[in-house]
C-alpha cells in the first residue's frame, strides 16, 4: 500500500516536472492572455481585469505553473554547477510569481483628485463597496457589513445577490436587487401625508426648453439654478420690494391648499407679482419669449427618483453606476458614491455604495497645479503638482514621484473642464510591498537566461535532437 | 485677420505677375540658390522649431502624399501655394484615395488627385465634416472612410492656414513678448519690416521678369536677417537647421534600402557560386548598408534630441538596424551566407515599407508625449524589447528560407541542411528570448517609476509577454525534442505572428491601454494578408515536406 502511494507521489511529481506540462502552461498563458486583451479592447479595463486576469482560472494556471517550475527544479537533483543558469532561471519565475502575489494581496493602486488648495488622506481604489453601518447611539457606528461589489456590467444580474450579516439585533440581509452599470436617473413626485408640496414646471422659448421639480423642503424652501435664471420656491411670502441679482422666479404659498403664487424678475430689476399659477396655463416671463408652465402640483409629496438603463449613445455625463437594494421591508436605490438611511427593528442603518478607500496616513495638500506645452501648440508636454505635506513642500512631476510613508504619489495625469482649463490633479497612490521580491526574481530570470545560453551547457540531459546531432557527427 | 494678398497689393508687379507671369511649371530661376537659403529658414510647426525645408516636405506630403508635386520641389509648392493661391484653386494637387469617400463626395473615382475647387464645391463636403466632428468629440475611433474625411479636413485646414499666414511661424516673438507656449509669430503678426521683407520674396518668387527673379536669393537671406534679428535668442544656428536639410536631402533609410537590395542580390548569387569575390562585395555592401541605417540615426536622434523610440516608423527602422546587426554578428561566427541574406531580405522589405508607405508610418519628427520625455528607462527599455523584435525578425526569415527551400529547391545541393538552420535560427531565437525577457522586465521597472506599478496588464506589456511565451513554448519543445528543425523553423515563423500583434497590432488593431501615445491606424488588411500568407506557406511546406519525405533520395537531412 505504502509502495504504490509512493509509486504514485512520483507518478504525479514525474507529470509535475515534464516539460510537457511546461509547454502546455506556457501557450496555454499565452492564449488566456490573448482573450485578455481582446476582452479590453472591447468591454474595458475593469472587466479583463475581473474576467481573465485576476480570475480563478489564471491564478489556478499561476500557481500549477509555479508547481512546475518547483518540480521541475527539484527534478534535477542533485544539483550540479551546470544546473546554476536553469536554476536561477526558474526559481526567478517563481520568486517574480510570489512577488506579484504578495502585491496583489498587500498592495494598494489608488488614486488622488485634487483641485489646487485642496488635501486629502484617502486614496480610491477602483473596487466597489457595499457597506453597512448600525447605529447604535448618536454618535457611534458598528460596521456590520463591509463587501466587495464588483458586478459584471456587460450582463444583468443574473439572481439577487444576497448578503446576510449578523449584529446585536440578530440576523439580517442586504439583498443586491439590481445593478445598472450605466444608469438615468429621474424623478417623480410620491403623495404621502408625511410630504411637503411639489411643483413641477418647464420652461419653454424658442432657444431652449427645460422641465424641473421643485420639493419644498421645511427650513429651506427649494432652490433651482437654470442657466443664469434662478428658481425659488418658499413656504410664505418673501421679501420682495428689493432688486432681483439675476433673472429670478419666486414661488410662495399664501394659505394651505392654494396653489403658489408667481412673482419674476429680471436680473437687477424689481419684481413683478404675476398672481396664482394654475396647472397647464403658461406665464409669459418677460426673459425674451420664455413662458413658464407649471405641469404638475403636489400638496404633500416627497421626491423620489427611479433610474432607468440608458442607451449605449447617451453621453457618459449623463450616466451613473446605481444597485437597488432590498432592506428589511425597503427598497432603495443606490448611485456610486452615496449612501441611504433604512430603520430596521429598533436600530437605524446606514447603507453605503462607494469606490474603496484607503486613508494613507497624513494630510496631503495640493498647493498648484501647471502645465507645460509643446511650444507654439496647446498640446501638454509636462504637468507637475506643487504638494505640501507634514509641513515638507515638494513637487510631484511626470516620472519624478513623491515617496512617503511607505506610499509613492505619481503625477499621473489631470481633468480639465469643459473649455479645457485644466481643473483637477491626478495622483496616483500606491503602496507595493511585493516591488522587492519582484524586483530580486527579475534579476533572477535575466541572469539566469544569460548564464544559460551564454556560459554553460544547460541541461544534465542533452536534448535528443542535439544528441542525435552529436551521434552523427561521431 | 491681414491677409498675404492684402499687403502684396502694394507691390504692383506681384499683383500683375499674379495674371500674367509664367506659372509655377514654367517659371525659370536663372540663380537657384535661393531655393537652398529659403529651404534653410527655421519655421515653427507641430511643436518644435524646424528648416521651411521640413515644413515644406510634411505639407507636401500631406496634401499630395508625396513630396514634390509634378516635379516641383515641395519648397516652390508650398511658397507659391502662399504668395499666389490663385494658381492653385483649379490645380488637382490634393490627395484622396479612398473610393466610397470619392463616391460619397460626388468626385471622379478613377482620380486621386482633386483641385480644392472640387473638393470645396461638393454638397457633401460640411455635412460629412459635421458628423466627423461629432465623432471626434465623441472620442470614436474612427473608422478608415473617416480617417480618410480627416485627411481631408487637414488638408482644408492647412491650406487655410497656409492662406492666411498663420502657418508661416517664421520669426521668433520678440524678448519679453513670447505667450506661454512661446508660439512663433505668423505673417500677420510679423513687425512690419519683416512683413514687408517677406512681400519682397512674394514678389521676387513671382516676378514675370526674369531680373526679379534673379534677385530671390538676396530677398531670402534679407529676410532671414530681419527674422533672426527679432530674437537672436530663440534662432536656431544655421548648422542645426542645415543638418536637418541635409538630412532631408539624403534621404539615408532610402539609401540603406537601396545597398540592401543590391547586397542581397549579390549575396544570392555568392551561395550559388563560391567566387570569394562576391562574397566580399556582398559583405562589403551590407556593411555600407548598415553604416548608412547608422549614419541616419545619428542624424535623427541628433536632430530630435532624442532616441528613435517614439512610433511606429522609427522603430521598424530600429528593428531592421538591429536585424542587420545581429545577422552580421552571427554571419561573422558562422560565415554561412544565409544568414546575411536573411537579415537583408528583411531589412530591406522594412525599409522599403517605412519608405513609402507614409501614410500608416509617420516619419516626421515630432515631440515625445509627457510620459516618454527625459526617461532613461523608457529608452533602456524600448530600445531592449524593439531589439529583440529584431532578432526574431532574423528567425524569421531563416525560418521562412528554411521552409522556401522545401517548398522551391527540394533537392538542391547547394542549400544548408535544415538543421543547421534551425540550429541559427534557434541562436537568433536566444537573442531575442533575453532581450524580450530583460526588455518586458524593464517595462516593469519603468511601469514601476513612471506609472507605480509593474505590471498592470497592459495590452502592450501583455503582448509582449504573449509573444516571449510563444518563443519559450518553442525553446521548451525544441529541448524536450518534441520539435524537430522543420517544427522549430516553423515555429520561428508562426511564433513572429506574437510579435507582430505586440507590436503593431496593439497600437494600431487594439488600441487600447495606457501605450495610447504609440496608437494610430492604417494597413490592417496588409498585415491581415501577411499573416495569412504566412500560415498558408507553412502549410504548402509541410505539404512538400511529407510529400518529399514519401520519395527516397530527397532531403535525408529532414
Amino acid at each position: 500500500m505504502k509502495k504504490a502511494l509512493l509509486k504514485f507521489g512520483f507518478f504525479v511529481f514525474e507529470i509535475f516536472a515534464s516539460l510537457e506540462l511546461a509547454v502546455f502552461i506556457i501557450l496555454a498563458l499565452a492564449v488566456i492572455l490573448a482573450t485578455g486583451t481582446i476582452f479590453e479592447s472591447k468591454y474595458g479595463t475593469a472587466v479583463a481585469s475581473r474576467e481573465v486576469y485576476r480570475s480563478i482560472w489564471m491564478q489556478g494556471l499561476l500557481w500549477i505553473l509555479m508547481l512546475n517550475l518547483a518540480a521541475v527544479a527539484l527534478s534535477r537533483l542533485p544539483w550540479r554547477r551546470h544546473h546554476i543558469g536553469f536554476l536561477v532561471t526558474h526559481l526567478g519565475i517563481i520568486t517574480l510569481l510570489l512577488g506579484s502575489w504578495v502585491t496583489q494581496r498587500a498592495g494598494v493602486d489608488g488614486n488622488l483628485v485634487l483641485a489646487p488648495g485642496e488635501s486629502g488622506r484617502m486614496a480610491r481604489i477602483d473596487e466597489n463597496m457595499l457597506y453597512v453601518f448600525r447605529a447604535v447611539s448618536g454618535k457611534a457606528y458598528d460596521l456590520v457589513v463591509s463587501r466587495r461589489l464588483d458586478l459584471d456590467p456587460r450582463h444583468p444580474l443574473p439572481a439577487p445577490l444576497v448578503v446576510p450579516f449578523h449584529d446585536a439585533s440578530g440576523d439580517h440581509s442586504v439583498t443586491v436587487l439590481r445593478y445598472l452599470p450605466r444608469a438615468g436617473r429621474e424623478v417623480r413626485a410620491e403623495d404621502t401625508p408625511s410630504g411637503m408640496p411639489a411643483l413641477k414646471f418647464q420652461l419653454t422659448g424658442s432657444r431652449a426648453t427645460f422641465s424641473d421639480w421643485l420639493f419644498l423642503q421645511a427650513d429651506t424652501g427649494a432652490v433651482r439654478q437654470v442657466g443664469p435664471a434662478t428658481f425659488r420656491f418658499t413656504a410664505r411670502r418673501p421679501d420682495l420690494s428689493g432688486v432681483a441679482k439675476s433673472a429670478t422666479v419666486v414661488l410662495y404659498l399664501d394659505g394651505a391648499k392654494q396653489l403658489p403664487r408667481l412673482a419674476v424678475a429680471r436680473a437687477g430689476e424689481k419684481y413683478r407679482e404675476m398672481g396664482r399659477i394654475t396647472v397647464g396655463k403658461p406665464l409669459a416671463l418677460g426673459w425674451m419669449d420664455f413662458q413658464f408652465v407649471p405641469l404638475e402640483y403636489h400638496p404633500a409629496a416627497l421626491p423620489k427618483a427611479e433610474y432607468f438603463a440608458l442607451d449605449e449613445k447617451a453621453p457618459a455625463a449623463e450616466a451613473s453606476e446605481v444597485v437597488e437594494l432590498g432592506f428589511g421591508k425597503e427598497n432603495l436605490w443606490l448611485e456610486l458614491g452615496t449612501s441611504g438611511q433604512v430603520p430596521l427593528g429598533d436600530a437605524l442603518y446606514y447603507v453605503q455604495y462607494t469606490k474603496r478607500e484607503v486613508d494613507f496616513g497624513f494630510e496631503l495638500k495640493l498647493r498648484d497645479f501647471h502645465i507645460g506645452y509643446d511650444e507654439g501648440t496647446n498640446k501638454p508636454a509636462s504637468y507637475a503638482s506643487d504638494v505640501e505635506f507634514d509641513g515638507t513642500k515638494q513637487t510631484i512631476s511626470m516620472n519624478e514621484p513623491l515617496h512617503h510613508n511607505g506610499y509613492t504619489f505619481y503625477q499621473s495625469s489631470y481633468e480639465s473642464d469643459a473649455d479645457g482649463t485644466p481643473k483637477y490633479s491626478v495622483l496616483s497612490v500606491n503602496l507595493d510591498p511585493g516591488r522587492r521580491i519582484k524586483y530580486l526574481g527579475s534579476l533572477m530570470i535575466v541572469f539566469g537566461i544569460i548564464s544559460m545560453f551564454y556560459f554553460k551547457p544547460v541541461y544534465s540531459g542533452r536534448s535528443k535532437w542535439l544528441a542525435s546531432k552529436e551521434a552523427k557527427k561521431s | 485677420m491681414m491677409r498675404i494678398w492684402w499687403l502684396l497689393a502694394f507691390f504692383p508687379l506681384v499683383a500683375s505677375a499674379a495674371a500674367v507671369g509664367p506659372d509655377i511649371f514654367h517659371r525659370e530661376f536663372a540663380d537657384a540658390s535661393w531655393r537652398p537659403r529659403l529651404a534653410g529658414l527655421a519655421i515653427q510647426s507641430g511643436g518644435r522649431v524646424k528648416p521651411f525645408d521640413t515644413f515644406a516636405r510634411e505639407g507636401a506630403q500631406l496634401l499630395t502624399g508625396r513630396t514634390s508635386y509634378r516635379g516641383l520641389p515641395a519648397v516652390d509648392m508650398i511658397l507659391s501655394i502662399a504668395v499666389e493661391p490663385q494658381r492653385w484653386q483649379n490645380e488637382k494637387f490634393l490627395q484622396l484615395n479612398f473610393l466610397s469617400l470619392k463616391r460619397d463626395l460626388g468626385l471622379d473615382e478613377k482620380e486621386n488627385l482633386f483641385s480644392p475647387d472640387e473638393l470645396m464645391k461638393s454638397p457633401r463636403l460640411m455635412p460629412l465634416f459635421q458628423d466627423l466632428d461629432a465623432k471626434q468629440k465623441a472620442g470614436e475611433k474612427l473608422d478608415p472612410y473617416f480617417q480618410a474625411l480627416a485627411r481631408v479636413g487637414s488638408q482644408m485646414q492647412f491650406l487655410q492656414e497656409i492662406l492666411a499666414g498663420r502657418a508661416l511661424r517664421l520669426v521668433p516673438p520678440a524678448p519679453g513678448k513670447a505667450d506661454k507656449t512661446n508660439s512663433w509669430l505668423g505673417f500677420p503678426d510679423f513687425p512690419q519690416m519683416v512683413q514687408v521683407r517677406f512681400a519682397l520674396i512674394a514678389a521676387g518668387f513671382t516676378s514675370p521678369e526674369a531680373d526679379t527673379r534673379a534677385k530671390l536669393a538676396e530677398y531670402v537671406d534679407k529676410f532671414a536677417a530681419a527674422a533672426r534679428e527679432n530674437n537672436p535668442g530663440l534662432y536656431p544656428s544655421a548648422r542645426n537647421l542645415s543638418l536637418e536639410t541635409h538630412f532631408n536631402a539624403l534621404h539615408p533609410f532610402r539609401w540603406a534600402w537601396i545597398l540592401a537590395l543590391v547586397a542581397a542580390v549579390v549575396m544570392s548569387f555568392s551561395i550559388y557560386n563560391s567566387a570569394p569575390g562576391l562574397y566580399g562585395a556582398a559583405m562589403s555592401l551590407y556593411a555600407a548598408s548598415f553604416l548608412m541605417q547608422l549614419y541616419g540615426f545619428a542624424l535623427r536622434c541628433w536632430i530630435a534630441g532624442r532616441p528613435p523610440v517614439s512610433n511606429m516608423y522609427e522603430s521598424v527602422l530600429w528593428v531592421s538596424f538591429g536585424c542587420m546587426l545581429f545577422g552580421l554578428v552571427l554571419e561573422l561566427i558562422y560565415r554561412k551566407r544565409v544568414i546575411a541574406l536573411g537579415s537583408l531580405i528583411f531589412a530591406t522589405i522594412a525599409l522599403i515599407i517605412a519608405d513609402n508607405v507614409t501614410g500608416v508610418l509617420d516619419d516626421g519628427i515630432h515631440p515625445l508625449e509627457p510620459v516618454l520625455r527625459s526617461n532613461y528607462w523608457l529608452t533602456i527599455h524600448v530600445l531592449t524589447i524593439t531589439l529583440g523584435y529584431a532578432a526574431f525578425s532574423l528567425s524569421l526569415v531563416i525560418g521562412n528560407l528554411g521552409l522556401g527551400q522545401l517548398v522551391f529547391a527540394g533537392r538542391e545541393s547547394k542549400t544548408l541542411p535544415l538543421r543547421q538552420l534551425a540550429f541559427y535560427a534557434y541562436r537568433a531565437v536566444q537573442v531575442g528570448v533575453i532581450l524580450l525577457a530583460a526588455g518586458t522586465i524593464l517595462g516593469g521597472v519603468w511601469a514601476d517609476y513612471s506609472w507605480g506599478r509593474f505590471w498592470g496588464w497592459d495590452p502592450k506589456e501583455t503582448w509582449a509577454l504573449i509573444a516571449l511565451l510563444g518563443y519559450l513554448a518553442l525553446i521548451h519543445a525544441r529541448f524536450r525534442g518534441m520539435v524537430g528543425p522543420f517544427g522549430f523553423l516553423a515555429g520561428c515563423v508562426s511564433a513572429f505572428l506574437g510579435v507582430l500583434m505586440a507590436w503593431y497590432g496593439v497600437n494600431f488593431v487594439l488600441g487600447v491601454g495606457l501605450h495610447s501615445y504609440g496608437f494610430s491606424s492604417g494597413g490592417m488588411s496588409y498585415v491581415a494578408t501577411y499573416c495569412s500568407a504566412q500560415l498558408g506557406f507553412i502549410l504548402l511546406a509541410a505539404w512538400a515536406r511529407k510529400r518529399g519525405n514519401s520519395r527516397p533520395s530527397t532531403l535525408a537531412e529532414v
